[in-house]
């Protein structure tokens, strides 16, 4: 993100100097969530310009701040890098939802919002007194968004899930994998970081429509269906023909786009793309790529051993990234298997600025992947690091929003401030 | 002001440049909440989702007009209007600049050079409009130095580390799913185009979006970056488990190919798990009952429920586990998902009406209700150039012989000069090598679409071409 090496200080967590505006300045935003997808969708709105405020459970906060990584000589609840990695351009006040004393300020913060993000099971904030109707009732405009496994109804509304689960349920596990082995999940913890691309688009959809006609709204994403949107591919194989796509083939065209071991790395090749088969063979200098019998996959299909045999040959004695660059470089649709260090070490990602540095009192500097699309106009930015525990109770709850100090001290007890776990 | 909640894209303008998923399936969403997306297909080169290398055709049947029959191009392209135009002539990027000036968003994934080359890039465009949003999806992002690099999902996903840290414990890397990293493009330029609206609502500025997808899944690997930074360490390829939590893995279960997902993340859910499997001793093991005698003795644990769970029904564990607070599910296939009693109570999957011979057709829709505004699908995908002369005529105001003078130069089409080979799926070749695990004959009824055509085996009709391995 371009503005921030120079206009960023971190120690104080404030701009010096305002940067091009965002394109959601005046935006207000209550991230009630926790996790990653909530806390995510509301950073992204943070991104463009949004001014956000995270409520927090006093003494723990956000269970992510329990989430690894975790530098583990920095004071709890303050230890995880992913937490930050979610929750910067936020302030953060603790404030216990589930007793009657949080309910002035919350309605104060609702009132001030136009979009509140959640991510509570089904159910829970209503039985708090805090549902969708009631916060209606407060700001008429305002854009509820839940984020919940399932979503708010339906017959597995309230059914547990994890990454793995939901994988799993929402068919991308059925057709991937080797059809001789198990079915296979994405790594990571790709489905709350699909969902939360998902809930800040879905809530910017509803903000549009709110703040064109003055009518809130009710967001109710589901995280599994956000992966069940994937596959359009799968879906229509049934929905046009009654087809059941299963898992990848044991033997499949090496040019299809399964990773290839190379001396060093492993390399994806796929063919089409305009570029003719025929480019392999100047790619490789090997003159069998040429062979007719290569042209097509369904003639690779027909003699995979030879086609992997070669391919494998050609790999042997150079590193993926250079065949990668090269290839590429002649228009070939080539990928390159990419872990942390190479995505820390890309030249290219470096040309876009991808990466961001921040300061945190807590644990020190660690490099972020940063911006996520470049907007011309209205870029977005990272104008504060992640907050700690509470940090901002007094400057949202008194300064911003009115409370008195002896309101703001009944909340709840000053131990349960930052860092004092 | 209008005296009901209305949808956010209603009287917004959308012409739609762009191919195969990513941008084709965000300007579909568009429609879906009130824009009215106009696709403009070039008349030499059709989308690839129009033809045979996705398909599938319906019934796996070409017919004569095959980019009218495809399945996956229904879904992504739902709510549009098709008009098929030369950008390459100069009257017809003419066409295209009258249109601009009717409109308000402009997408396209041409690599970066196509745009400008046609003298269509955005300072040209805003010179016309200057509130134009313009978002042009590319692999690596209009700057830097891989730019120019040709690039599609597959590949793509081992470029931007999810592969890295995706495969079976101890196997090279693997890419999962279908294209991954176009449905991250769709959803992150989704976010950027409303942002880009509020701030041209505003301002009435427009801008351009440059959106690039290696970076975007570069920023969902947050985790391992970070790790490396903190220790230097990286995350191995885990397969289906969890790094902390034991068990959590897939299980095979009853029946032909069927797996269920058992994921225990606490002390109290493992015992609560052990009583269920009948083991109670389990629980008070103190190898096990702690996660990190759990994580020690994985295989061990991992052995154990996969005893257990080989011999129960998906659905009968899923009512089991659940009901006693343990997240789990079966692997669904496609079948599964569009007859699922949950996402047909949420209305996930819409009935979307197809003239013949297509009929009606579960769509996939969005996945979130709104409470107030009646987002769904509009209407059934566009023919190949179905709105040529509406739009022409309509839209732009041209005369019957202006429009005709078009068609004769071959600036607007009503067929595709190049459609390409089509053909049917090897359905029987798919299904010895499984990579279709069944082909249902009577699918229709089983979806709810009514009677089937009992006479006709589509496999029957299979010619010698297979299609490659979806991307």
């Amino acid at each position: 993100m371009r503005t921030m090496p120079t206009s960023f200080h971190p120690t104080c967590g404030k701009m010096e100097t305002e940067p091009a505006g965002g394109a959601l300045d005046g935006v207000r935003v209550l991230d009630l969530s926790h996790g990653i997808a909530g806390p995510f969708a509301a950073r992204l709105l943070g991104d463009f310009g949004a001014d956000v405020i995270k409520i927090e459970k006093p003494g723990t906060g956000d269970f992510a701040r329990f989430l690894a990584p975790l530098k583990s000589d920095a004071p709890v609840p303050e230890q995880s890098l992913l937490f930050q990695y979610l929750n910067w351009n936020k302030r953060s006040v603790a404030l216990d939802l589930r007793t009657p004393q949080a309910r002035p300020a919350l309605k104060k913060l609702v009132e001030a919002s136009d979009i509140v993000i959640e991510s509570f099971r089904p159910g829970i904030l209503n039985g708090w007194g805090l549902g969708v109707d009631r916060m209606l009732e407060w700001n008429p405009r305002v854009v509820l968004t839940s984020v919940t496994n399932f979503g708010q109804t339906g017959p597995y509304a309230d059914y547990r899930a994890s990454d793995l689960v939901l994988q799993a349920m929402s068919g991308i596990m059925q057709i991937s994998g080797r059809v001789d082995r198990e079915p296979l999940k994405h790594g990571l913890a790709q489905s709350y970081y699909c969902a939360g691309l998902n809930a800040a688009y879905a809530s910017l959809v509803a903000y549009t429509a709110a703040a064109a006609d003055g009518f809130g709204e009710h967001v109710d994403l589901s995280i599994h269906e956000c992966l069940a949107s994937e596959l359009v591919l799968n879906e229509s194989y049934y929905a046009f023909l009654g087809a059941v796509q299963g898992r990848r083939a044991v033997v499949q065209d090496p040019f299809a786009g399964e990773p290839i071991p190379a001396r060093k790395g492993f390399l994806a090749v796929q063919t089409g793309g305009g570029a003719p088969f025929e480019g392999y063979a100047d790619l490789f200098e090997r003159e069998e790529f040429r062979d007719p019998k290569f042209a097509s996959a369904p003639q690779r299909e027909q003699l995979v051993p030879e086609v992997r045999a070669l391919l494998e040959e050609c790999l042997a004695d150079k590193d993926a990234k250079d065949v990668f660059l090269k290839g590429a470089q002649r228009r070939l649709l080539v990928g390159v298997v990419q872990g942390a260090e190479d995505l820390l070490d890309c030249e290219h990602l470096r040309a876009r600025d991808f990466f961001i540095d921040l300061e945190h009192p807590a644990t020190g500097s660690f490099r972020f992947p940063g911006e996520l699309v470049k907007l011309s106009a209205t870029p977005m930015s990272v104008r504060r690091r992640s907050p700690l525990l509470d940090e901002h109770r007094f400057e949202v709850l008194v300064d911003e929003i009115g409370l008195t100090l002896a309101e703001v001290e009944c909340l709840a007890p000053v131990r349960a401030r930052s860092g004092g776990l | 002001m209008p005296k009901k909640p209305t949808l956010p894209l209603v009287g917004i303008r959308v012409l739609d440049l762009s191919y195969v998923f990513a941008i084709p399936y965000l300007g579909g969403l568009l429609s879906d909440l009130g824009a009215e997306v106009i696709k403009i297909e070039s008349p030499h080169r059709l989308d690839q989702t129009r033809g045979r290398a996705f398909g599938p055709y319906l019934d796996n049947d070409p017919g004569e007009d095959p980019w009218n029959r495809s399945g996956i191009f229904h879904v992504l392209n739902r709510g549009k209007q098709s008009l098929v135009l030369d950008l390459g002539q100069p009257q017809g990027r003419d066409v295209f600049l009258w249109l601009l000036r009717k409109s308000d968003i402009v997408l396209d994934n041409y690599t970066p050079r196509v745009m400008p080359k046609w003298g269509l890039d955005y300072e040209e465009l805003k010179k016309l409009k200057p509130s134009l949003i313009m978002l042009s999806n590319t692999g690596y992002g209009s700057t830097g130095p891989w730019s120019a690099f040709p690039s599609q999902g597959t590949t793509l996903e081992a470029t931007m580390g999810i592969s890295y840290y995706t495969g079976y414990r101890g196997d090279k890397p693997w890419k999962v799913g279908q294209s991954y990293p176009d449905f991250l493009a769709c959803w992150a330029g989704l976010s950027a185009l409303f942002a880009a609206l509020a701030h041209m609502r505003k301002t009435g500025r427009g801008q351009r979006i440059d959106l690039g997808m290696y970076q975007i899944g570069a920023a969902l690997v947050a985790e391992p970056i970070l790790q490396k930074q903190l220790d230097g360490g990286d995350r191995e390829r885990i397969g289906n488990e969890h790094p902390e939590h034991v068990p959590s893995n897939l299980y095979r279960a009853r029946g032909d190919d069927q797996w269920m997902a058992i994921s225990v993340e606490s002390d109290e859910q493992w015992a609560i798990l052990a009583r269920l499997m009948n083991q109670p001793q389990l629980a008070d093991d103190e190898r096990f009952c702690h996660a990190s005698g759990r994580r020690r003795y994985r295989d061990k644990i991992d052995a154990l429920v996969a005893q257990w769970a080989r011999e129960r029904d998906v659905i009968e564990m899923l009512g089991l586990l659940q009901s006693r607070g343990i997240a789990c599910g079966p692997v669904f296939n496609a079948r599964d998902l569009l007859v699922n009693e949950h996402l047909r109570h949420r209305g996930f999957y819409e009935r979307v009406e197809h003239k013949p011979p297509i009929g009606p057709r579960p769509i996939i829709g969005r996945p979130y209700r709104l409470r107030f505004r009646d987002a769904r699908i509009r209407k059934q995908a566009p023919r190949f150039g179905e709105d040529n002369r509406p739009i022409l005529r309509d839209l732009l105001g041209l005369n019957p012989e202006q429009i005709e003078n078009l068609f004769e130069a071959k600036v607007v089409c009503d067929k595709p000069t190049n459609p390409g080979q089509s053909g049917s799926m090897n359905t029987e070749a798919m299904l010895r090598l499984r990579t279709l695990a069944a082909l249902d004959s009577d699918y229709r009824s089983r979806i709810g679409l009514g009677a089937d055509n009992t006479g006709k085996d589509p496999a029957a009709d299979s010619a010698e071409i297979m299609p490659p391995t979806p991307g």
